[in-house]
């Protein structure tokens, strides 16, 4: 499976240094695109198709938490892949986040890092068939 | 300021933006004329302050031409601010839970360049192959839980 990936953070070198991490890891990827905020990412995720969402939390306009949960109350929507790609080390808000389906990678990380998470996210059943909740 | 802190500075800017770290600097090293980088946060209660870090140009522009894999030349004095924002970005989320416990939630807001040295209580100081770097945290703290943690920190480093 060639992976499209949504690239979602308001820093452009982060941007860019997840995109290089994304295609050292040896995921098969056929196309990166990139978000600025988490907005800006529904709207795109509206108008075309991607298998993962590499998301940010702390950005303006929509953050990575409002998102998750706009994405997870869309029908359309709520069983796109989503990893965390945070600084985040609050317990009681990674809960919340792995609670609304995602996984998680904690910056800094390497490429290994985050294949890992995608690989654990995939063995993982869709979020519509766990019965959860958006 | 903080061994601990100071190892946490060390590795994030190791892993992410492979820069070299040679030793601790003295808490009290000037950073006069270096770039400065300001987080603010806000955390439970009210709480709020910011993270600042200060760097010498070449280790901010080394930074931005790791991340960005370019070369020297092809780096703008803007990329070594945003690399430099960034790495604050990642050393605020990391070293806040360090200094205060991972139970609270702190909010981030945009890293910005400003003029001047850091403000705030010294955390870290970092000499790397490629420059100097120092961290301080100023805290408006209106939190008594937080207050406590602080207090306990201080009084376990003596």
């Amino acid at each position: 499976m060639a992976f499209r990936v949504l690239i979602v953070d308001d820093n452009r070198l982060m941007r860019d240094m997840v995109k290089r991490s994304v295609e050292l890891s040896g995921l098969e990827i056929s196309c990166v695109d990139m978000a600025n905020d988490g907005r800006e990412a529904l709207e795109k995720l509206r108008a075309a198709w991607y298998d993962l969402v590499l998301l940010d939390i702390n950005m303006p306009v929509m953050n990575g938490e409002q998102f998750l949960q706009a994405l997870r109350s869309d029908l359309a929507l709520r069983d796109t892949l989503v990893i965390v790609v945070s600084t985040e080390s609050s317990v009681p808000r990674i809960a919340r986040l792995r609670e609304l389906g995602a996984g998680f990678v904690h910056k800094p990380f390497t490429p290994e890092e985050l294949i890992a998470a995608v690989r654990a996210l995939l063995a993982r059943p869709p979020i519509a068939s766990r019965g959860e909740t958006p | 300021m903080s061994l601990r802190a100071s190892r946490l500075v060390a590795d994030i800017a190791e892993r992410m933006g492979f820069l070299l770290p040679v030793g601790e600097l003295p808490d009290d090293i000037s950073c006069t004329g270096w770039l400065r980088v300001v987080v603010p946060w806000s955390g439970p209660d009210g709480s709020a302050g910011s993270v600042e870090v200060c760097a010498e140009a070449q280790l901010a522009q080394t930074l931005a031409c790791n991340i960005l894999a370019r070369e020297a030349g092809e780096v703008s004095a803007e990329d070594a601010e945003t690399a430099l924002g960034e790495l604050a970005n990642v050393i605020a989320g990391n070293l806040l839970p360090q200094l205060y416990g991972n139970d609270h939630e702190f909010h981030l807001a945009t890293p910005s360049s400003q003029a001047g040295c850091c403000q705030g209580r010294r955390e870290a100081a970092v000499e790397f192959m490629e420059g100097r770097l120092v961290v301080s945290v100023a805290a408006t703290v209106h939190n008594t839980r937080l207050l406590r943690r602080g207090a306990q920190k201080d009084d376990g480093g003596r």
